[in-house]
């Protein structure tokens, strides 16, 4: 009786071990990743690292990983949104327009900005969600719209021409020797790991994303869910567009540009699947890290341009071929074999 | 069965002659005879005109401008005292502009072109700055994107801009409007924007050819693609005058002209103030702008070839023209090279970009900076910074060149030989505290000759 005990309890270890091997594997890869890209930093671009550095950087990955987690939440329901780039462009201007260049309007400002967002988001879930419309080319549309409306905008507010200096001034300061765009980005993702994996509106918004079906028959409202992701991901990238207004101060008419193509590398990096599912907000956060990290180290070497898109490209290709996705994915086929199967305690087919 | 034969010329099948009867031809044949004899006469007429350097202009040009011209005034007298070598009515032109427009405009008159008829066409240009203009239906044709001048004028002319979404860009536009409405025989205004769509900039081109446009200026974002349709515009005698210096094709031969600035001698002026200022050595980083653009390799490569070899170029990075491109770029050399004495950029306005990668890396902004372009930004955060060791150099933005390029097609319309190039010599004037301008808009541009009460209301209502 000892001897069986003893072993059941082994191979439900065993068991229990695989299972969170193959859910961590998906997160972890772009952990080691980075601490490769940071070790190679070291050896060949130290300076990229350096304190000066850093205070570019950090803001800067943050806004990144801020437009990241956005993107995170609508790929996680299985969509993606090409408008984040036309979101970041309007907001950062409405953000110079509303807020007139003075440290009284900066509430309001931030008030209108997250109500712009909030707008965006619900053209865009409405238009995927309940009117099923498919998410690649809505997105691409309502941000084409977006930058016509901040083309347009950008015109009359001219005059205008600079964020509030209590914004411009705040995103430099370093309490703790970091920007406070870093700490406020910080929070933001742990407030925002802490509403997916700890209340029940994050777990109901979990399960839609790892199975809608299942999600519908288990009495969640799919549709609904989708239309948050969306106003989430327009409120991230709001958020994004107000740190980024402090980071340049002017935002000029098209600075969502750059944030087009980076925020869906992150997710992609960071293991989520782009048919949807889990994911993790703290590998997504270090996946924009790494990014941006990658991004300096290709400038401090002095690389020419061309060659500095060439071996970003690169090395997202080479972060997708082994991306956490594709390894759980071998990983899991590696376990539905019938010897582990014995070993993990399973009936072997 | 044979094949039914059709009709053949002169008869249809119900008998009745299609041509005119057998005495048409021999009328036709006279009335050739007596064009023929006419040219005769007027090439035998042109050929005794002596030493007319007209090349292009038709006959009525010439006459307009033997009408209006008189004797040309001594250089340097009141009445010429920059030197053209036009009388004033030649062409419809006047050659004397005041000296405050050109000195606003080109900071003084060092940067006239070299080329006599190019010196001739750019004072042209700015002599018609002190004309009265509308400002109604200036800012009326500015918010539409075809307007009637309402002076009943034959003449449409057309603005092609490559891309209209910034605050320059309005300004140069602005500025054409103004220009042309000092035009009484310009009926009409059209303008495009391409938005940086190379496909939408050719169709714009080529729909303005449709439209009939008399004369067109462009501005050439999308490069070599606007060749061709630039090639049949000239074809069917619409002069095409460029702004920038965008290198493209064979000016003269492709289209009309280009009004620009001379890249090399921008890279050169920059060289000068670096060795002035750096006796004793330093390190320099060079900015451009977005990958593959023409230009900035361009002034780069000659701002090399002028420095002293005490200065050592630590760094070269593009900035997409932008503050936030220029934000990185600096960082990344900042993180390289904390001690930078000096850099070079070719965009005034992303240059703000710089002074925040200095905040962000806590660093001093005791740094020398050559710029091309004067933007109100960068004078405003110079001033701002209130440092006397970070010193700064800027050149003219030349938003005159939209205004020149049009002069120059209306002189070809009247006949004026004008030259393929109308080169300006870039100057620099270094940065101060009456730089900064509180009466333009803060993205508003000193060096534009659009009075600063209407940029106001262009961008302020």
């Amino acid at each position: 009786m000892d001897a069986s005990a003893s072993t059941g309890a082994r191979e439900r270890w065993l068991s229990s071990l695989a299972g969170s091997l193959l859910f961590s594997s998906r997160f972890v890869t772009i952990w080691i990743a980075t601490a490769v890209l940071l070790i190679v930093c070291q050896i060949i671009a130290p300076q990229t690292l350096s304190a000066d550095s850093m205070s570019t950087l950090l803001p800067l990955a943050t806004i990144v990983a801020m437009a990241a987690l956005g993107q995170m939440l609508v790929v996680m329901t299985g969509g993606i949104d090409l408008s984040i780039a036309g979101t970041i462009s309007l907001c950062a201007n409405v953000v110079v327009g509303v807020s007139h260049g003075q440290n009284d309007r900066l509430l309001t400002t931030v008030l209108v900005v997250l109500g712009v967002a909030v707008v965006i988001g619900l053209v865009n879930g409405v238009l995927v969600s309940i009117v099923g419309l498919n998410p690649l080319i809505v997105t691409l549309a309502v941000g084409l719209v977006l930058a016509g409306v901040t083309a347009n905008y950008r015109l009359g507010t001219a005059n205008e021409a600079e964020v509030p200096p209590a914004l411009s001034t705040w995103v430099f300061e370093k309490p703790l020797g970091l920007s406070w765009v870093f700490w406020a980005g910080l929070l933001f993702t742990i407030l925002l790991a802490l509403l997916l994996r700890s209340t029940p509106v994050g777990r109901r918004f979990q399960a839609v994303g790892a199975n809608p079906r299942a999600a519908w028959i288990a009495g969640i409202h799919v549709r609904r869910n989708v239309v948050v992701a969306y106003v989430g991901s327009a409120v991230c990238a709001s958020v994004a567009s107000i740190l980024l207004a402090g980071v340049i101060n002017n935002p000029g008419s098209d600075p969502g540009q750059p944030y087009l193509f980076g925020p869906i590398a992150a997710v992609v990096l960071a293991g989520t699947s782009l048919t949807g599912g889990l994911s993790s907000v703290t590998s997504t956060w270090m996946a924009a890290f790494a990014l941006t990290v990658l991004n300096q180290m290709l400038r401090v070497l002095g690389l020419n341009t061309a060659f500095q898109f060439i071996v970003f490209g690169c090395a997202i290709v080479l972060g997708m071929v082994i991306s956490g996705d594709r390894i759980a994915a071998v990983l899991g086929r590696v376990l539905q074999r019938p010897r582990f199967r014995t070993l993990l305690g399973e009936e072997a087919r | 069965m044979t094949p039914r034969p059709g009709p053949r010329p002169g008869h249809t099948r119900r008998g009745r002659e299609v041509h005119g009867g057998d005495d048409r031809p021999v009328l036709r044949r006279s009335r050739i005879a007596l064009v023929l004899a006419l040219l005769a006469i007027a090439l035998f007429a042109v050929a005794c005109g002596g030493d007319d350097e007209d090349a292009g202009g038709s006959a009525g040009g010439e006459t307009t401008a033997q009408e209006g011209g008189g004797e040309v005034a001594p250089a340097g007298s009141a009445e010429n005292p920059f030197g053209a070598t036009l009388a004033n009515g030649q062409y419809g032109e006047n050659y004397n502009p005041r000296k405050e427009d050109l000195e606003r405009a080109l900071y003084s008159a060092d940067a006239l072109p070299s080329d006599e008829m190019a010196k001739n066409i750019v004072l042209a240009g700015l002599a018609r700055v002190a004309k009265p203009v509308d400002q109604d239906k200036a800012l009326e044709c500015w918010k539409k994107n075809t307007c009637e001048t309402g002076t009943g004028g034959d003449i449409t002319v057309g603005l092609a801009d490559g891309f209209g979404g910034n605050v320059a860009r309005q300004i140069f536009k602005m500025e054409f409007i103004l220009q042309a409405l000092t035009y009484p025989e310009v009926g009409k205004i059209i303008y495009t924007d391409a938005n940086l769509d190379t496909q939408k900039a050719i169709s714009d081109v080529r729909s303005m050819i449709a439209q009939g446009v008399n004369l067109m200026v462009s501005y050439p974002d999308a490069g070599k693609a606007l060749l061709p349709a630039y090639k049949q515009a000239t074809q069917r005698d619409i002069p095409v005058a460029l702004w920038s210096n965008a290198n493209i094709g064979k000016p003269g031969v492709d289209y009309l002209t280009f009004s620009g600035q001379d890249i090399c001698t921008i890279g050169k002026n920059y060289a000068k103030i670096i060795n002035e200022e750096l006796p004793d050595g330093g390190k320099l980083a060079l900015l451009g702008g977005t990958p593959g653009n023409t230009q900035s390799p361009e002034w780069q490569k000659c701002e090399k070839d002028a420095l002293n070899p005490n200065i050592e170029v630590v760094a070269t990075a593009d900035t997409n023209w932008t503050r936030q491109g220029a934000l990185q770029a600096m960082s990344g050399i900042l993180s390289k090279h904390p001690d930078l004495d000096a850099f070079s950029y070719d965009y005034g306005d992303a240059t703000v970009g710089i002074i925040r990668a200095f905040k962000a890396a806590n660093k001093p902004l005791d740094v020398i900076g050559t710029v091309q372009s004067d933007d109100n930004p960068l004078l405003c955060a110079w001033k701002k910074e209130g440092n006397p060791d970070f010193k700064v150099w800027t050149g003219s933005a030349l938003f005159t060149q939209g205004r020149i390029a049009l002069t120059a097609a209306m002189m070809k319309k009247q006949g004026a030989p004008v030259p393929a190039e109308i080169i300006i010599q870039g100057q620099l004037s270094r940065v101060d505290e009456n730089s900064c301008r509180s009466d333009i808009p803060a993205n508003g541009s000193p060096t534009s000759l659009v009075p600063p009460e209407l940029q106001t209301r262009m961008f302020g209502e």
